[in-house]
């Protein structure tokens, strides 16, 4: 079973509920797909990693076969291709490696090449399969570096994915195929604001949803009104705590805080069981 | 006209309570919301929309002609991205997959795609008490690849300078990607606000590389530091250690996260620190 935990806003708590979830169980995978900055690993003690390169392919011209006509040019989508009299100029952060160009040019003048958008890092840590996507800087290509970790999905477990805030492509790369999405919110207009987007995106995957309010406290209304408009459940409240936002900030997770967590989190992945069987 | 960002590496540390809190200061300015993904400005400022323009930048495929589809599947097994499926009834595009490339409706043999434009979100112009203010909202599933964080950009910029105003306030998105860098280029001053927690630090330096890349001279916010004094003080041996300016330290207050559920700013007297606090940071700033 995979699990994606989301949110829409940004620093709700995907990453202290991802965590705090995988290492309650027995075993689990658990994979961090907020790739552009991405934090699980610093709640896990002593990892030691593989790290992988992952690339795309972005074309590259033979210019002993290249007439200069033009062609690429004309079938490139998002101008990552330029033809001038003298030679063909390529855009690779453009490129979005559909192949168009190498596919349809006449005289076969171009091929793939390798270009690294960023890595992976997995490995096993305490009770996890662990798999983590860092982007290089700049790179847009995000939903892929995300393809590749969700490769370390693993059947026989319980798949616990760590996703990017948003509801752009990104946060659907990690979201999609997945069995179930734990939407972790704020009682906050922001955390309500962003929480429908996210809840939108679930709804149009067909992935049922459940909500975790983190900071739980006296404005919960806001986001329990929403929950009961659109028959979404509440599984959890994690109240707003300065004891729990101080070991977060040293890096402990809700288990280090409260073993109580534990179960809770049980139950929590046992009633999501049962909602998707 | 001075353009300043604020940015994070790290969601939920305090961005637009740090660009509202200027925003009450800062007068004779523009503000914009560039995180298109996930706008929230507006909700605080009480903006008023006045303008909504269409955004377009991309394609999509539809499929046309579904009654000419004989099931070749050539479209499928050329498509990099998965985006296509074949059923019983002719082939099918998945949702949020197509990316727009074309390729298939330029080798299907029986014509059965054609490519239409899409509607990548909207971006508005509103008003608010405190000022023009500029945002945007990316259709779900979108991708956030920085052009509509531009296009937001341009729009409040040349409406700055047209109306002489003298600050661009721009509350920039989470992360490291595109969309930031596309909130950073061209400003005069990057603040980065940062929170005293093992991930707050590990995103702060990422900010912190990327303003490096564009050169631009950092000033660090510490919101809450009075979570945790050691982590607070790892960042100001960070700031230190890189001639970063600490532009100031915002106490950790449970009043602050209280107003901002009941969708208003704290008050000076419900959190006299906070706007001592920003005062001094605009002081900087300005």
């Amino acid at each position: 079973m995979v699990i994606t935990i989301a949110s829409g806003k940004g620093g709700t708590g995907k990453t202290t509920v991802a965590v705090s979830l995988a290492l309650s169980q027995p075993d689990a995978t658990l994979l961090d797909c907020d790739v552009e900055a991405p934090n699980a690993a610093l709640f896990l003690s002593n990892p030691a990693f593989m790290q992988k390169s992952i690339t795309v392919e972005v074309p590259q011209v033979d210019a002993s076969k290249c007439t200069l006509c033009g062609n690429c040019q004309n079938v490139c989508a998002f101008n990552a291709i330029a033809v001038f009299p003298q030679k063909v100029l390529l855009f690779d952060n453009l490129c979005h490696s559909c192949h168009a160009c190498m596919e349809l040019c006449p005289e076969k003048a171009m091929s793939p090449r390798l270009k690294e958008i960023g890595v992976i890092q997995f490995g096993a840590v305490e009770n996890l399969n662990f798999c983590s996507g860092l982007l290089k800087t700049g790179e847009r290509v995000a939903p892929t570096l995300i393809g590749a970790v969700k490769e370390h999905i693993n059947e026989e477990q319980i798949t616990i994915i760590d996703s990017p805030p948003g509801s752009s492509c990104a946060m659907v790369a990690a979201l999609k195929d997945s069995d179930y999405c734990l939407l972790v919110t704020e009682p906050t207009p922001f955390g309500l604001h962003d929480l429908r987007m996210a809840a939108d995106v679930c709804r149009k995957l067909q992935i049922p949803c459940g909500i975790i309010i983190n900071r739980s406290g006296e404005n919960d209304l806001l986001i329990e009104e929403f929950c009961c408009s659109e028959n979404i459940p509440i599984h959890m409240k994690i109240p707003f705590d300065r004891g729990i936002a101080q070991t977060y900030s040293n890096g402990g997770t809700l288990l280090d805080y409260d073993d109580a967590y534990r179960v809770r989190f049980c139950e929590l992945i046992k009633t999501i069981e049962d909602t998707v069987s | 006209m001075k353009k300043i960002a604020i940015i994070s590496g790290k969601g939920g540390t305090g961005k637009t309570l740090v660009t509202s809190c200027l925003a009450t200061l800062a007068r004779n300015k523009v503000m914009v919301d560039c995180d298109v993904d996930a706008a929230n400005l507006q909700i605080l400022l009480k903006a008023v929309e006045e303008e909504e323009h269409a955004f377009v930048s991309s394609q999509t495929a539809i499929i046309a002609h579904p009654e000419n589809c004989k099931g070749c599947g050539f479209c499928v097994q050329k498509c990099r991205f998965n985006a296509l499926e074949m059923t019983p009834d002719g082939v099918r595009i998945l949702p949020y997959a197509c990316e727009g490339c074309g390729l298939c409706a330029r080798i299907c043999p029986s014509k059965v795609f054609v490519m239409k434009k899409v509607q990548d979100g909207r971006w508005f112009f509103s008003s608010s008490s405190y000022g023009p203010f500029f945002h945007a909202e990316l259709e779900p599933g979108g991708e956030n690849s920085g052009k509509l964080v531009l296009a937001i950009r341009k729009a409040s910029e040349n409406y700055a300078e047209k109306h002489c105003f003298d600050y661009v306030l721009i509350d920039g998105p989470p992360g490291t990607g595109c969309p930031v860098m596309a909130t950073l280029t061209g400003v005069d001053q990057v603040v980065i606000v940062t929170e005293p927690t093992c991930s707050g630090i590990a995103d702060m330096k990422r900010a912190a590389d990327i303003a490096a890349h564009f050169k631009l001279p950092v000033c660090i916010v510490i919101n809450k530091y009075t979570l945790n004094t050691d982590q607070a003080e790892t960042i100001e041996a960070l700031a230190q250690e890189n001639d970063w300016t600490i532009g100031a330290k915002i106490a950790f207050n449970k009043s602050i996260f209280n107003a901002i559920g009941q969708a208003r700013f704290p008050t000076r007297e419900e959190v006299p620190q906070l706007f001592d606090a920003v005062d001094q940071l605009w002081n900087y700033l300005k």
